[in-house]
């Protein structure tokens, strides 16, 4: 484990080493400098994982290291020779599956770089070995924009394996020194929060702790806020096309906001809930092309492996096309997010979250578990009557719209969850099952679509082998979605039984 | 992980300076890297200063009753841990030699330690026994340090007989020469044609280096304390050698 101790400012750094010297027969090696890149994805993948990821510079010397976060364990430490944005810019190895495994398809990110300068204090036994060691550092953080910022002079104590308790020992001693305090965390801890970061200061997942009897619109405010601040917190790995992801933590924000609005419209100002659900479909829209040309490109990869080898030949110039259509969505997309109409898209949302203009009587006062109660229940029945109403002659649309249904379900579920009993688990699981499958049937056609447009598109001059992928890959879309249609009835079966619709109606505590 | 076993019957050919040294460069190559002192005379956990310490001794590990890893020790250099000898390791030939199946003990033993490393030197100690034998059944590779004379060419006879008398043919049998001594017309002869069928010589010599005896006294890997020297240069060539063939598909014996 590393142990973090914080030097009081006003100790003079040069009587701190002595008496480290002489109080603790502490060794100390020369100063010198090095500069720590702090590595993660934008969502904090790694340090979810348990690894410390970080890039070490001192000298034209520069090397990788991957600590586990609980131990302190230096897992891999490797020369470098530059950073690495993903996993494939290093060499096959530990640190790269570890990485791999943890980062998904997310790119790698400059936390925090910092400027150090450190000297190693060594504590070493009677036969001269290493058993502990002390990194004291002191420097400045470098953000991204702006001045330097300073870092307080600190002691971060390194165990070694199999010397844990000699590193026990000396920190025992150094607690007995004054003007040292003992911090939370680790130098990448203090390194961080100087760059005013924290790990998982982002997160995609959905965490509101409402009272079932706040004010409903209270809820609604804080729900736009959190929703507008993700949309612009993944504005800029949209515009740098950092990585796939940021596009849809966006999209899916932009979704979640226009279904609550829809869903409890009357809780919002009249005549401005018409205005933002007009833009926010338009903004939707505009996002649409680039995420879906993102997903097919994801999908053609996975799908190669299942085509015969005449038609995975072709996968390579597939890409290739589908690529130069996605710089073009991206590029189109780019324009929509630097535009005026976007501008004032945000600059009203922000006023909304500021409390201008609610009405100050209405269904916006009313008890937020109520008002909840009563859309989960009115759409879990619209969820039955869609499905019970499809059968094997239904055309797809209607598989569709019950996605899409399910869907509205599940953001109020999701936003709402924490003043339901942990029971309501149970009822979202089935949810999940049965949004699976139609999921998955609507990618399976979104796909046919998409690759049947790029071949009858003239512009495109789709390659003869891009061609013979695109009628391998339809062909196998086909049989899964016949397969997945076959499916249906089972999950959605699982989901429409009477156990199941009589616990929502008691968790919610509405009558039938 | 892959195995290496550092062997020869002979003892005094190099096989602890062998087995620190190649853990040192492979250690700055990125790789984690462990040493296993399974020699006696415990000269490995000498030099890297680890006082020779094994929770349960030989009979705990060897009966798995404690696992390997609560006795491993981080050595001075950073990816580069020991785990090291004491004197019940005397008794691994007893130990093995009363287990079922001995050749494939070892093996067993190291197998908590494949999620942590990914190279594995061992260092063991001279001639032929159960221990060796259990030994031959945990390795990817025997890697055998000899001197480059008649006598020291008969014990690579005497492995590759041993070998394929146990049906222990599965590791890869490396070997190089050993304190090189050039001004020896028998020794430039044998490294300039070393026989053929014994082992896949790695074309890497080390020199007779007095830098390599002041190992015991620096008690470091030579690249640490003598990094321009030609025993550190001539370890770094073996090392690039030896991994190149790590990497590589087995090749026959010579």
């Amino acid at each position: 484990m590393a142990i973090l101790y914080l030097v009081a400012p006003d100790v003079d750094a040069d009587a701190l080493l002595r008496r480290l010297q002489t109080a603790v027969a502490l060794q100390a090696q020369a100063s010198r400098s090095v500069k720590h890149v702090y590595l993660d994805t934008f969502d904090w993948r790694l340090h979810a994982a348990g690894w410390c990821f970080c890039c070490l510079q001192e000298g034209r010397s520069r090397y990788a290291r991957l600590r586990e976060i609980d131990s302190g364990r230096e897992v891999v430490r490797m020369p470098i020779d530059r950073l690495p944005v993903w996993p494939e810019d290093l060499p096959a190895g530990v640190l790269r599956a570890s990485l791999s495994g943890a980062m998904s398809i997310r790119a790698l990110l400059r936390m925090a770089d910092a400027r150090i300068e450190e000297r190693t204090l060594e504590l070493r036994d009677d036969e001269g070995k290493l058993v502990a060691q002390i990194q004291m550092r002191g420097g400045a953080v470098i953000p991204a924009f702006g001045k330097e910022r300073p870092l307080p002079l600190s002691l971060e104590c390194e165990s070694l394996r199999g010397y844990e308790a000699e590193l026990q020992r000396l920190c025992t001693r150094l607690e007995e020194i004054p003007g040292l305090a003992r911090a939370a965390g680790d130098f990448r801890t203090l390194a961080l929060g100087c760059a005013e970061r924290e790990p998982g200061d982002y997160s995609s997942k959905l965490d509101f702790r409402f009272d079932p009897e706040q004010a409903s619109h209270d809820a609604m405010r804080e729900i736009i806020r959190h929703l507008t601040a993700t949309m612009s917190l993944n504005l800029n790995g949209i515009r740098q096309d950092i990585d796939t992801e940021f596009l849809h933590d966006f999209r899916v924000a932009v979704r979640r906001l226009r279904s609550m609005l829809r869903q409890f419209a009357e809780v919002f100002p009249g005549p401005e809930y018409t205005w933002f659900n007009d833009e926010l479909r338009w903004l939707g829209g505009r996002t649409g092309d680039l995420r879906d040309l993102d997903v097919l490109l994801m999908a053609i990869a996975k799908m190669a492996d299942r085509l015969h080898p005449a038609a995975a030949g072709g996968i390579d110039d597939l890409a290739q096309v589908i690529q130069r259509r996605r710089d073009g969505a991206r590029d189109s997309l780019v324009a929509a997010l630097g535009s005026a109409r976007y501008r004032r898209l945000q600059e009203r949302l922000t006023a909304l979250v500021e409390d201008r203009g609610w009405p100050r009587e209405g269904p916006g006062l009313d008890p937020l578990g109520r008002v909840v109660a009563k859309r989960i229940a009115r759409l879990h029945r619209r969820v039955l009557k869609q499905g019970r109403a499809i059968d094997n002659d239904s055309p797809p649309e209607s598989l569709h719209d019950l996605r899409k249904r399910c869907k509205q379900l599940r953001y109020v579920l999701e936003m709402f969850a924490n003043i339901y009993p942990a029971a309501i688990g149970d009822y979202i699981d089935r949810l999940k099952y049965l949004q699976d499958v139609l999921g998955s049937y609507q990618d399976c056609a979104v796909y046919e679509e998409e690759l049947l447009q790029i071949l009858a598109s003239d512009n495109a001059r789709i390659p003869t082998a891009a061609a013979l992928a695109v009628g391998a890959m339809v062909q196998s879309l086909e049989s899964r979605k016949h397969r997945l249609r076959r499916r249906f009835a089972g999950r959605f079966e699982r989901f429409d039984t009477q156990r199941n619709n009589k616990r929502l109606r008691q968790l919610l505590g509405v009558e039938r | 992980m892959i195995v290496v076993g550092v062997h020869n019957i002979k003892g005094g050919v190099g096989k602890t300076a062998t087995a620190v040294n190649l853990a040192y460069f492979a250690a700055r190559s990125g790789m984690r890297t462990l040493v296993w002192d399974l020699d006696p005379q415990a000269a490995a956990s000498f030099y890297f200063r680890v006082k020779p310490k094994l929770r349960g001794g030989a009979r705990g590990l060897i009966g798995r009753e404690h696992d390997p890893g609560d006795s491993i020790k981080a050595t001075d250099f950073p990816n580069l841990d020991l785990l090291p000898a004491e004197r019940s390791v005397r008794k691994l030939d007893l130990l093995l030699d009363a287990a079922d199946k001995p050749g494939r003990q070892l093996r067993k033993v190291l197998k908590p330690l494949r999620r942590d490393y990914d190279l594995l030197l061992l260092d063991c100690a001279p001639g032929i026994s159960p221990a060796v034998e259990s030994v031959l059944g945990a390795v990817d590779v025997l890697l055998m340090p000899t001197i480059p004379t008649i006598l020291s060419l008969r014990t690579l006879e005497q492995m590759a007989r041993f070998c394929a008398d146990r049906e222990l043919e599965q590791a890869r049998r490396m070997a190089f020469f050993s304190m090189v001594d050039r001004r020896k017309r028998m020794h430039r002869a044998i490294v300039e044609r070393p026989p053929n069928g014994l082992a896949e010589f790695l074309g890497a010599d080390i020199p007779y280096a007095s830098d390599v005896e002041r190992m015991g006294e620096a008690r470091a890997p030579v690249a640490a304390f003598a990094p321009s020297s030609r025993a550190a240069q001539a370890y770094s060539t073996l090392w690039a050698a030896l991994s190149g063939r790590l990497q590589a598909p087995g090749g026959k014996h010579g």
